[in-house]
């Protein structure tokens, strides 16, 4: 497969049947099931700004939480303190401080270390930020922030009010599409291409004029960044942002759909947010075990299908019009 | 006296307490062909590693055009026009070979400052056709779809020469570029390095094993033995001195 000549028909075609299915779910599925798409959906967002640091770039990190935490408290606090802010402007500030939450984690931690290093460099941060959150009072110390109201989009001419029926799911469906659209074209174009090769082998990557360090900079703020919009697209979905989003637990959530789906695709955290989920719902009932099965099950995926359930899917389908080649040429 | 295009002066590099280059000092002068030549151990790849920003010196100096880049690393000096090759060829072996060559022109691009449209998914088209023309100087026109995984050997070579062709660079720095070749495939790796260097006015350093090479290919040699540069001339003056015969025959060579 060239990595230079990207068609984009495929991934439109995905992308057009997620926003389908997205619309369509209010009206076949009840309120739970509704509320749980919209996490599906920022899940998404969450796994994918995962994987283009950790499949693209090659920086695993196990901190990502913290963006979330970042972007949903930031949010809650615009939200419950300064409503005057328009809400678009809210999200975007909210992700901004993701991206400089990254920025100086990576500049710490970045030039210093690479691989397993980098991750429990990434993973006390994480757990530095939770810690913070739980002893801030203006964040609500280990209460978090309740109140979390759905704000009224303000478009001059017309106003959309979130805060009535189903118009913040949909409002959450446009923006992770829109989220994920952009974080496609970055995956794939010259940007993603540099990243490809800073992973493949950084020193040949050094040895074509691309500054590395850079490049890996960049990966990791456009991650932490795009994990922080999630984070504040979240927030008003919740209604309440508490210090758990911080947890270091939460970090572990894109690499689980990123793996259960499948690293080496760009639509692999999606499919692992939303089997995960089902998975969730599922044994929601089954209290105590619940947590085991699913993480049971994780365990068997990742152990038995490390390509995730993508990766699987690719080599079945590669694998049928080999066996019959040979068989042909067997018996002529 | 006129300006090198890049000269070492006095390089000295240690790997703790072993002292692996000791005071040397070379110049590449613009259209040479500067071959690095000693036995085994002698320290050629590690010189070579200083001189494209690999490995920083312990002492000493390294001018490019005049200017001090002894403290740069690998990519400032690519973007100053210093290409290299790998003694084992460094490809990114999940792509295609014409990948490969396309994102060594997307890097350079990249570094020249050409924009492509923000939205711009593919690579250009101009990166594209360097790619392929680049691909069929090489004479890999079959193999382009070829992820590099599946390439054999020499072939690899080849297509790290073309990724780093697309670098346009002033000065190429190849490291033993006909390692492990047939003596078919050599010379004819010799007649296709030569006539590149020639066609694009490339500057060439290159450290070789095999004398063959370096004495169809170079225009002159420097001799490294223990860290030490021995002597530094042209072929001819090499060939004819004492101490390079007693590095490579043995002291009793004559007796």
């Amino acid at each position: 497969m060239s990595i230079t000549r990207i068609k984009p028909q495929h991934f439109a075609g995905v992308m057009a049947l997620l926003i389908v299915a997205g619309f369509l779910l209010p009206h076949v599925a009840n309120r739970g099931i509704v509320f749980l798409g919209g996490v599906v959906a920022i899940n998404m967002v969450f796994g994918i700004a995962f994987n283009i640091a950790f499949q693209k770039a090659g920086i695993l990190s196990f901190g990502n939480a913290m963006f979330f935490a970042t972007g949903a408290y930031a949010t809650g606090y615009m939200i419950t303190q300064v409503p005057q802010i328009p809400f678009l402007l809210m999200i975007a500030l909210s992700g901004l401080a993701g991206a400089l939450l990254a920025l100086i984690t990576g500049l710490l931690a970045l030039r210093r270390s690479s691989g397993v290093y980098f991750a429990v460099i990434t993973l006390a941060v994480g757990e530095l930020i939770h810690v913070l959150i739980t002893k801030m009072d203006f964040l609500g110390r280990n209460d978090g922030m309740v109140g979390v109201f759905r704000p009224t989009l303000d478009f001059a001419v017309f106003q959309i009010d979130l805060s009535q029926g189903d118009s913040y799911y949909y409002f959450i469906i446009l923006s992770c599409a829109v989220l994920i659209s952009i974080l496609w074209v970055l995956w794939s174009n010259r940007f993603g291409r540099a990243l490809q090769t800073v992973k493949s082998d950084p020193m040949r990557a050094d040895f074509l004029g691309t500054d590395i360090n850079r490049k890996r900079l960049q990966a990791l703020v456009l991650s932490g960044a795009a994990t922080a919009l999630a984070g504040a697209l979240f927030a008003p979905w919740a209604q309440i942002v508490t210090p758990d989003l911080a947890h270091w637990s939460q970090s572990t959530m894109p690499l689980l759909f990123a793996l259960l789906g499948g690293t080496a695709f760009f639509f692999g955290p999606v499919v692992g947010a939303v089997l995960f989920s089902v998975l969730e719902y599922n044994t929601r009932t089954l209290v105590g075990i619940s947590d085991l099965m699913v993480g049971g099950l994780l365990l068997a995926v990742v152990l038995a299908v490390p390509g995730g359930v993508l990766g699987l899917l690719k080599s079945v389908i590669a694998r049928k019009p080999a066996k019959s080649l040979v068989r042909k040429e067997k018996n002529p | 006296m006129s300006q090198s295009l890049l000269s070492a002066e006095g390089i000295h590099l240690n790997y703790g307490p072993i002292k692996v280059l000791k005071d040397v000092t070379l110049t590449l002068e613009e259209g040479e062909r500067h071959v690095i030549i000693g036995p085994n151990g002698a320290g050629k790849t590690t010189l070579f590693k200083v001189l494209s920003g690999e490995l920083r010196p312990t002492a000493g100096q390294i001018l490019l055009e005049g200017d001090d880049v002894s403290r740069t690393t690998g990519f400032h000096r690519v973007r100053r026009g210093v290409g290299r090759s790998f003694q084992v060829a460094r490809v990114f072996l999940e792509m295609t070979a014409l990948d490969n060559v396309a994102v060594a022109a997307e890097a350079r691009h990249a570094y020249e400052g050409v924009r492509p449209g923000l939205w711009r998914i593919s690579a250009t088209r101009r990166v594209m056709d360097e790619a392929a023309e680049l691909l069929s100087v090489l004479g890999l026109d079959a193999l382009r779809d070829t992820p590099a995984s599946m390439l054999s050997h020499g072939d690899r070579k080849r297509l790290e020469l073309a990724m780093s062709l697309a670098l346009r660079p002033r000065i190429l720095m190849l490291d033993e570029p006909t390692a492990g070749m047939s003596p078919t495939d050599r010379a004819a790796a010799v007649h296709l390095i030569d006539r590149i260097m020639r066609d694009n006015g490339i500057s060439l350093i290159l450290t070789e094993h095999d004398m063959g090479v370096v004495f169809q290919l170079g225009t002159r040699l420097s001799v490294l033995n223990y860290g030490e540069l021995v002597v530094s001339g042209t072929p001819e003056e090499v060939r004819q001195n004492p101490m390079v015969r007693e590095i490579y025959l043995g002291r009793n060579a004559y007796a």
